[in-house]
């Protein structure tokens, strides 16, 4: 008895869940054709990067690793917008003393782009945005076609529980096919920048790099983290607990874009 | 001795022990030191190594002692066979550079030799290790921990000390060698460490015994004599020849029930035990004319040593009992190469890699000694970034088809391909032996990494510093219930400093945006809404200062270049890097405000700056007396130094709030 008691609440959860979304289900056609319109934006990132660490005492330490990431093109000539900290994971140090006053410093080595067709560019970072945890990308020769790009001027402004798509992509055990889920805005943070916030526990740490567009298409911004890097009130300066994922609107990314350099990061460019 | 032990021996009869009992073995201890002391050496070593591709350095200290006048000194092969660069301490204090005469890691022995024309070094003598009895008393000397020279006492514990089952053939393996086939240990508990490796264990006669070589709950030294007759090889050929049989010899079963002879435990394909008929099974009991036996594993080392000095392609016969027959095999053995030969950079391959041995044929079950076994890959090299990429232990056998031999074949090659200096790249179809599979890829041999220039972001700036008045601190200022953050910092000749702002001001609001902030978390309110701004811009601050309202006009600047944007000089001869001080640098307290110099970001182990004891977070002030108050200035002083290539530079550096000077040594004709 007590087990079917507790399998009616399940099927009652589940049903609640379904026609909580129902308005999602009624245009999963609608999602679907944006989904696969917005997919081939996303993008593979494989970065390799030196890290030297260097201790109080002096001495220093290399390490080359190589880091896997996705991003998402916001110009069809090759611009890619990433989250910096998955390409460079030492990014989110800069700022905070480390263990023991360790010092940090990491250097980008080697940068593919994987297209949406499986084709690799190699590319560089050529401006990166520590406080809003982007980073920018262009490959190193134009594309021989026009890529599929976001257009972040024409942008989208969600509001409280608004539904958004997530568009990603699976990891590269399931050979990095095209993903995408709903979510809705479960909160918008306006100071002291605006930022969207999804459901915390849904968001997936591969998803960064990776567009929030609106049912329409309408691009809403892009999955980075957000790191507190002033203390506690224990004066505690750690990763635990201080760090969110959260959506750069496209408003914000394209503000950065201006210092992009033209033609910066393309093979031969000074 | 406890004070409580102490007092019963004050006892009359403690009191009777005559005292001129115990002045001969002080009188003994002196002596020893007397003898040996002079010919001590600390070794520092610049050794080389293998990670990730490439050929790096690593600092490591040991110990040696002198042995012959004209200031050849044994070492370990652990301590000195991978050196690139040796500097020994004398006794005397006095520091000499030394070379690599030859080196043998079968003994764990090495011979160093000090440069120079000096032909009346102090030397240490030899004993007979053989002549050592549990429980006799010996000295060990040597640089514990790198220290100086120091002497610790202890009796011998085991004359044939051999690592236990769970430990041998792990714990003795040096370069693909098992020490412990050769070596019987002198077994003793004088007190090493790390850096004690190849000092002298040396008996109360004031002779060396033993050389000490490692610590496994007791300390063990390589016997006097085996490293005796090591070392006169070394100087004599730079090498140690041996005889290869190929056969693996182990201690009689228990459960046959023999009390002599030697059992075969295994004999390698194609090898001289092979060919001349040996079986795995076959019980050893004669080589030659010396009768072998081996009940415990005690005994092996002999056979080992036996066999190892065999006439290299003179027959000998081996008797053996096979199925209760006696029979009689001629080997001929051939000579015993080493087990992993030395590895190479390919840099322009991004890998490193060495010769493939008999012995690391057969470990990976490859068919063959053909090709370059792989070591380690650079992961943002030509290699690393093939599709497949080269893996370790692959073992590249053609390029381009064409079949690589060994390490010398497969350098060669890659210069005609990329001619050294060239910034020419070439992609090549490399085949590959992976395990049981043989798998090709293309390598674009010569490709160098990119230079990360990526920009940081701009944003506006004021360069202060601020903490955020939480209640309890609004409330002990007179500011109840006030909201905002406490300026804590203004930077002087700043825009923050000329519009006023001063230490202690409470900053409320921003063009008439007022600051939420009142915990500590909150701490980055006040900055991020000056990034929104635009650099340049004027932004309007409400302040209270001394609990009075002001507001003070503000021109934003631009947010300073962060460390990694800056310009770096890359110094190749003493292996050091550096560039600009950046704001980071001065308000993480990394250096101190006013100073100008260059910062030292990395200095890389084992070069002549590292030797120097130049650090990571050094600042450069002045090289040989001229300033250097920033990169520009370091990269023109250091290329007058790179052309008059004097032997000592001296830098004046900043550390923390210090001021030292650093010397450094270079030898501009050692090769890189």
């Amino acid at each position: 008895m007590k087990k079917l008691g507790t399998c009616g609440l399940w099927l009652a959860a589940s049903v609640a869940v379904l026609s909580s979304s129902g308005a999602a289900q009624t245009d999963a056609a609608a999602a679907r054709r944006t989904a696969r319109a917005v997919g081939p934006c996303v993008v593979t990132v494989q970065a390799v990067v030196r890290i030297t660490v260097s201790s109080p005492e002096g001495q220093s330490e290399k390490q080359e690793q190589r880091f896997e990431s996705y991003g998402t093109v916001i110009d069809k000539s090759g611009l890619i917008a990433a989250c910096l900290s998955t390409i460079d994971p030492s990014s989110l140090t800069r700022g905070i003393p480390g263990a023991n006053g360790m010092n940090i410093q990491s250097q980008i080595t080697d940068l593919t782009v994987r297209l949406s067709d499986g084709a690799e560019m190699p590319g560089k970072v050529v401006l990166r945005d520590r406080d809003q945890d982007l980073a920018f990308i262009r490959t190193l020769q134009p594309p021989k076609t026009p890529l599929v790009a976001l257009d972040l001027k024409a942008a989208a402004t969600p509001d409280l529980l608004d539904p958004v798509l997530v568009v990603a992509r699976l990891p590269k055990v399931l050979n990095r096919g095209l993903s995408a889920r709903w979510d809705a805005v479960a909160a918008v943070v306006d100071r002291p920048r605006k930022r969207y916030v999804l459901n915390t526990s849904a968001v997936n740490p591969v998803e960064l790099g990776c567009p929030v567009v609106a049912p329409g298409g309408a691009p809403v911004g892009i999955l980075v983290t957000k790191m507190q890097r002033t203390g506690g009130d224990d004066g505690t300066r750690s990763m635990a607990g201080n760090l969110a994922f959260v959506v750069v609107p496209a408003a914000d990314i394209l503000a950065v874009l201006e210092q992009v350099p033209p033609d910066a990061g393309r093979a031969g460019a000074k | 001795m406890n004070r409580l032990l102490l007092a019963l021996l004050l006892t009359p009869a403690g009191l009777a022990v005559p005292a001129a009992a115990q002045a001969p073995d002080r009188v003994a201890v002196d002596r020893a030191i007397e003898r040996v002391g002079p010919a001590l050496v600390r070794i520092l070593v610049a050794e080389k190594r293998f990670e990730d591709g490439r050929e790096e350095k690593s600092e490591a200290s040991g110990s040696g002692f002198i042995i012959d006048a004209e200031g050849h000194i044994v070492t370990n092969h652990h301590v000195a066979g991978e050196a690139k660069r040796l500097i020994c301490t004398l006794a005397n204090k006095e520091q000499v550079e030394a070379d690599l005469v030859g080196t043998d890691a079968l003994t764990d022995i090495a011979v160093i030799r000090l440069r120079g024309p000096r032909k009346d070094y102090p030397y240490a003598r030899w004993g007979d290790s053989s002549r050592l009895r549990v429980g006799d008393a010996v000295l060990a000397m040597g640089s514990p921990l790198a220290l100086s020279q120091s002497v610790t006492r202890g009796i011998v514990s085991n004359t044939q000390m051999v690592l236990p089952d769970y430990a041998s053939g792990s714990a003795s393996m040096l370069a693909g060698e098992d020490v412990g086939a050769m070596v019987r240990w002198i077994g003793h508990d004088a007190t090493i460490k790390p850096g004690n490796s190849g000092g002298p264990l040396v008996n109360l006669d004031g002779e060396v015994v033993g050389v000490n070589e490692m610590e496994m709950g007791l300390a063990g030294a390589i016997p006097g004599n085996l490293a005796r007759s090591v070392s006169a090889n070394l100087i004599r050929a730079g090498r140690i020849s041996r005889a290869w049989v190929g056969v693996s010899a182990q201690p009689m079963l228990r459960a046959s029930g023999e009390a002599s002879g030697v059992l075969i435990g295994g004999v390698e394909p194609k090898s001289p035990g092979e060919k001349a008929g040996l079986k795995a099974g076959d019980v050893v009991t004669r080589i030659g004319a010396k009768e072998v036996s081996a009940r415990f594993a005690e005994q092996l080392p002999d056979v080992n040593l036996l066999v190892a000095g065999l006439p290299v392609g003179e027959p000998t016969p081996f008797l053996v009992v096979r199925n209760g027959r006696e029979m009689t095999f001629n080997v001929i053995p051939e000579p015993r190469e080493e087990a992993e030969p030395p590895a190479r950079e390919f840099r322009p391959w991004g890998l490193a890699g060495g010769d493939v041995s008999r012995a690391i044929a057969l470990d990976e079950g490859l068919k063959g000694t053909e090709g370059v076994l792989v070591w380690s890959v650079r992961p943002s090299g030509p290699s690393g970034s093939a599709r497949p990429r080269i893996e370790g232990d692959d073992v590249i056998v053609a390029v381009d088809r064409k079949p690589v031999k060994d390490v010398d074949a497969l350098e060669a090659l890659t210069r005609q391909m990329v001619p050294p200096g060239s910034a020419a790249t070439r992609k090549v179809l490399v085949t590959l032996q992976r395990g049981e599979d043989r798998v090709v890829t293309v390598v674009e041999l010569g490709r160098k990494d990119e230079e990360d220039l990526s920009l940081e972001a701009r944003s506006a700036f004021l360069a202060v510093g601020a903490q955020v008045l939480t209640a309890e601190v609004a409330e002990a200022l007179g500011v109840p219930g006030k909201r905002g953050v406490r300026l804590t910092r203004v930077d002087a000749g700043s825009s923050a400093e000329k519009a006023g702002l001063q230490v202690g001001d409470i900053v409320v609001a921003v063009d008439d945006m007022e600051l939420e902030a009142t915990q500590p978390e909150q701490g980055e309110e006040f900055t991020e809404t000056i990034r929104q701004y635009a650099p340049g811009a004027t932004v309007t601050l409400t302040l209270l200062r001394q609990g009075k309202p002001v507001k003070l006009d503000v021109k934003l600047e631009t947010s300073p270049r962060s460390p990694r944007e800056l310009k770096r000089f890359k110094d190749d001869d003493f292996e050091f890097a550096a560039r600009n001080v950046a704001y980071e640098d001065v308000t993480s307290i990394r250096v101190q405000r006013g100073v100008h110099g260059a910062l030292v970001e990395s200095v890389s182990d084992g070069g002549w700056a590292a030797l120097g004891r130049l650090q990571a977070g050094d600042v450069i002030l002045s090289v040989n007396g001229k300033p250097t108050p920033d990169i520009a200035a370091l990269e023109a002083v250091m290329a007058g130094v790179r052309k008059d290539q004097p032997h000592t530079v001296v830098l004046h550096v900043a550390r923390g709030a210090r001021q030292v000077f650093v010397e450094m040594e270079a030898d501009w004709s050692a090769a890189r």
